[in-house]
């Protein structure tokens, strides 16, 4: 697979993140830009694939980013990135995160696999997937959330991104990563159980599979917060989200 | 301009109590934050708050709701200055002026002959939703008359266009049930008018002769408190206006200028001398930003166009278009008709539907809900797969109104035939054609 051979590597190898400009015929100031650790939002671009595609047609949506000075290592903010996300997306963006959403979070096209959004009662973040129609707690469909946070807008409290990118190293890591994570919807979390038990592993929350609500659980906070106290879900005790 | 959800968030009570209409304090901030909800739909917000959010969480071009009953409709309300950028919301409205010393039987004769212009399109109905009467010899009984009958006996909103305050007043009582927009208030009558607006609760449109004489005017009756208006720069030329118009927008979006922060209304009527020439100004101005425009005249060749570009313009890019899933009948079918099965994106619907209309066979068409996605694109993204399609036409209930087992699927996703024949024994899967245009010559060829 392609993303076992991306899954090996961290940003800090790189010095070159592609940008992703194929969704700019419908969002005209969207830019993507893909990291190693973080896959396209729409979930058909990895690194790889942006680097296969530069190759192939160097003139084409998928262009080397020399990403320069890092601005920020906590919430990845890089200068070069910068200058090149304010000249494609003609000055509409001048900058954003590649690991948050609560501050400058990266603009979002329309086209996510999922999205992320805060839960600032649950001190946590909660994420839905495109084939889940129902209600989230965080009060709005996957439709409503996309139609507020599309078009190419850094939408603070949400991020598009892609189902791989959940169990990647960097997810939201600015924002506590993949711990904050306190809702799903059942389907997407067991389709990624075994990634999620991993990276859960490696963060030192190895049960933190079981700790994740989801729709059987509720689909309010008010419904889930008894649930991630009764679990002792570790988002609880972290710092507060909205700060 | 422009907080952030979150920043606006913040503000907010956070107690999730849904009574502002959505379920959540943070889904409402968002909505506040990209300008389509309104601050006062919080019953529990600090006044503090309000104070930090009032600037930043009005709406930068105000809705202002026009009519009542079935035509009622909302201009303004629109953040952005191209379709593309996001979506246009609030389509503008379309009025006809008659003149208020019109006889009572030549009224009843146009009101008949607009009401009929009614167009069912994507399910949609297509109308026009103004009449606007103009008082010409500032008789008020006259006025009166006119609009009440209008208001009563029509379905149509009203727009009232007299200068004199004691005619409009007169207006306003005839017909203030049907919540009329009052036209206008002036350098010279803004007090009067806009007292007799605050006192009726109604929108109020300002007329001025240039954009300098419109932020005065709207500055003075903001300050006496009035929140429903509407904006005439005055303009009765075409390079003017246009110019006006795109000002104004952009003033009120990119400027974050208040006083300009309102929907306008135009004139085409003033502007030519034959309907024609009316509709294709109209037709410029639904194009760039007018929130309602008066002709002088409905027909069916004016309106419909305008009512098509008004659709065309004022649908949401981001979402397909789409039909309900279900069994359609076209002609009257039988248990021997045909039976085909396509995509519910409506212009794959409306296509097929109008050629298995021109076959002239009777047959049975089963939408599938595909998320308004075309045929070749939802067989590609896998919403249009052969056991899914399979298992919609077992639970659609076709096979109780028909006598035989075949169902004609389209060419293009010809691959699913083989998965269908598994999800559904017994049937046979008949490839179609590739193309809409083909379904006559096929459909007849079978019968």
């Amino acid at each position: 697979m392609r993303d076992e051979r991306v899954e090996k590597m961290q940003d800090e190898d790189v010095d070159t993140f592609y940008s992703c400009t194929l969704c700019q015929s419908f969002a005209p100031s969207h830019v993507c830009s893909v990291s190693p650790e973080r896959t396209g939002l729409c979930g058909a671009y990895n690194w790889m694939d942006c680097k296969a595609s530069y190759e192939i047609n160097p003139t084409g949506p998928n262009q080397p980013i020399k990403i320069g000075e890092c601005l920020d290592p906590k919430l990845g903010q890089w200068k070069g990135v910068n200058e090149f996300v304010e000249k494609a997306s003609r000055g509409a963006t001048t900058h954003y995160n590649f690991y948050s959403m609560v501050t400058d979070p990266m603009t979002t096209c329309g086209c996510c696999e999922c999205i992320a959004a805060m839960l600032p009662g649950c001190n946590g973040v909660m994420t839905v997937g495109r084939d889940y129609n129902g209600d989230t707690p965080c009060g709005m469909k996957f439709t409503t959330l996309a139609g507020v946070m599309g078009g190419g807008a850094s939408s603070p409290g949400f991020v598009g991104h892609s189902k791989f990118n959940i169990t990647q190293g960097k997810f939201i890591k600015g924002d506590g990563g993949l711990l904050r994570m306190v809702w799903m919807p059942k389907a997407l979390k067991e389709e990624i159980k075994e990634r999620i038990m991993k990276r859960a592993e490696a963060l030192g929350v190895p049960d933190l599979y079981d700790k994740i609500a989801d729709e059987t659980v509720g689909t309010t906070e008010e419904e889930i917060l008894p649930f991630l106290q009764k679990v002792g879900h570790p988002a609880l005790s972290m710092d507060p989200i909205v700060g | 301009m422009g907080l952030t959800g979150i920043q606006i968030f913040k503000l907010l009570p956070k107690t999730n109590c849904t009574e502002c209409g959505v379920p959540t304090c943070l889904a409402f901030a968002m909505n506040l934050a990209a300008g389509k909800a309104e601050l006062d739909s919080c019953p529990y917000v600090s006044d503090e708050a309000k104070n930090q959010l009032a600037e930043a969480s009005a709406p930068p071009i105000r809705p202002v709701a026009i009519g009542a009953g079935v035509r009622a409709f909302k201009v303004g309300g629109e953040t952005v200055m191209f379709r593309h950028e996001k979506t246009f919301y609030n389509p503008p409205g379309i009025a006809a002026a008659v003149s208020s010393d019109i006889a009572a039987d030549a009224l009843d004769k146009k009101l008949k002959e607009w009401n009929a212009l009614q167009y069912e399109r994507v399910g949609l109905n297509l109308c026009p939703q103004l009449v606007a009467v103009k008082d010409v010899k500032g008789d008020a009984a006259a006025f009166a008359a006119t609009a009440k009958k209008i208001a009563q006996e029509s379905e149509f909103g009203l727009i009232l266009i007299s200068d004199k305050v004691d005619v409009m007043k007169a207006g306003v009582e005839a017909c203030a049930f049907k919540k009329p927009l009052i036209y206008a208030a002036t350098a010279d009558n803004a007090d009067a008018m806009g007292n007799l607006a605050k006192e009726s609760g109604l929108p109020l449109a300002i007329k001025a002769n240039d954009i300098d004489g419109l932020i005065a005017l709207s500055d003075k009756l903001t300050g006496m408190g009035l929140k429903d208006l509407v904006l005439d720069s005055g303009a009765r030329e075409m390079k003017q206006l246009f110019a006006d118009q795109v000002a104004i927008r952009r003033a009120a979006l990119k400027a974050g200028n208040r006083s300009l922060g309102f929907p306008t209304i135009t004139f085409p009527c003033e502007m030519a001398s034959n309907l024609d020439m009316e509709t294709a100004i109209a037709a410029m101005l639904i194009a760039k930003y007018a929130g309602i425009v008066v002709l002088s005249d409905f027909k069916g060749e004016s309106v419909f166009p305008l009512l098509l570009e008004r659709l065309n313009i004022y649908t949401d890019p981001q979402r397909p278009m789409t039909v309900t899933q279900g069994i359609y009948e076209i002609g009257s079918p039988n248990e021997n008709s045909p039976v085909l099965v396509t995509t519910n994106f409506s212009l794959t619907y409306f296509i097929v539907t109008g050629e298995i209309e021109g076959s002239r066979v009777p047959s049975w068409l089963l939408i599938m809900d595909t998320e308004g996605l075309s045929v070749m694109t939802a067989w590609a993204a896998g919403k249009f797969a052969g056991d899914a399609v399979g298992s919609f036409v077992k639970k659609s209930g076709i096979a109780e109104k028909v006598a035989h087992k075949k169902i004609i699927i389209p060419g293009y996703a010809a691959s699913i035939s083989g998965e269908m024949e598994e999800e559904l024994p017994g049937w046979e899967i008949i490839i179609g054609p590739r193309d809409a245009s083909l379904i006559p010559k096929f459909l007849k060829d079978r019968a």
